[in-house]
């Protein structure tokens, strides 16, 4: 788990470093829908380096899929879309942005299109 | 007493709070109480392991010692180590974990332990996005997801061995410094 170090001499390693791990994420995501491409649910990750608690790097994988917004909770395709965040979040560890805090948020195409 | 159970299913409940589109209160408040369920579990087993046999009134004193910063804290660790172990199973500790001799490692050698932690962590940030972060969107699957998160996370640390929640809870316990209520 990175953290950010003090003082200027560290400021540029942790800019590149975020950088570098936010390249690792947006290929995470890239490489996760070209996969998923087939299914029916037909998933987007977009991603999103934030600030979260402690004024810490927060980065936001952002996994959307081809649902209605208001869909019918009696009717969640709970299995599939586990399957989906399961495998997104296995690709996490490991990478350059693993080593940062992340976390995996879920919506509708549909939704994100409104906003 | 707050009870995880009645939590959870609150949070649920907000999934479903008005027809159509819930509004954005409800759907934050339900993401919140998706985290709550699960830390409220943890505190509720930290509690009875370290004073099992006193009464509701006195565990829930001590439930209210444990912040939510330790906890995470904790959670990241035991992850942490759990990577590096998957990596490299013959890295020694570090320094820092070395501290608590064999606990870190009973705790996260075992993977439903360390994946109810994952959840854990990732519950309790997106609660800070719900509760502080203005600009955080949150739709009705969001929540869906949150609530399966913290259900899930709570199977994983029910489903985990005894012995691995006791060395987690053991370290929840001795690193505080004070038991006062906060």
């Amino acid at each position: 788990m990175g953290y950010l170090k003090s003082g200027p001499a560290h400021a540029q390693a942790d800019a590149e470093a975020l950088d570098e791990a936010l390249h690792a994420a947006r290929g995470i995501g890239e490489s996760f829908a070209q996969d998923w491409h087939d299914s029916t649910l037909s998933p987007a990750v977009s991603v999103v380096l934030d600030t979260g608690a402690d004024d810490e790097p927060l980065f936001v994988f952002s996994l959307l899929v081809e649902l209605d917004e208001d869909f019918d909770v009696d009717n969640y395709p709970e299995a599939e879309i586990e399957a989906l965040r399961s495998d997104l979040r296995s690709r996490v560890p490991g990478t350059p942005v693993g080593d940062w805090r992340w976390l995996l948020a879920t919506g509708t195409k549909a939704g994100a299109a409104r906003r | 007493m707050i009870n995880p159970d009645g939590v959870l299913e609150h949070a649920r409940r907000l999934v479903s709070s008005s027809p159509g589109r819930p509004r954005d209160a409800d759907l934050r408040r339900g993401a919140s109480a998706a985290y709550y369920a699960v830390f409220h579990d943890i505190t509720d087993r930290a509690a009875r392991h370290l004073i099992g046999s006193s009464s509701d009134a006195d565990r829930n004193r001590i439930r209210r010692s444990w912040s939510h910063g330790e906890i995470v804290s904790l959670a990241d660790m035991v992850v942490d180590r759990s990577q590096t172990l998957a990596a490299s199973p013959a890295v020694p500790m570090t320094k820092e974990l070395s501290e608590w001799g064999p606990l870190v490692d009973i705790a996260a050698h075992d993977g439903n332990l360390v994946a109810a932690l994952e959840l854990f962590s990732e519950l309790q940030r997106q609660r800070h996005r719900a509760d502080y972060d203005h600009d955080a969107t949150f739709e009705k699957l969001t929540l869906v997801a949150a609530c399966q998160d913290a259900q899930r996370a709570r199977g994983l640390l029910a489903g985990a061995s005894a012995s691995s929640r006791e060395a987690l809870f053991t370290l929840l316990t001795v690193r505080r410094k004070d038991f006062r209520e906060r």
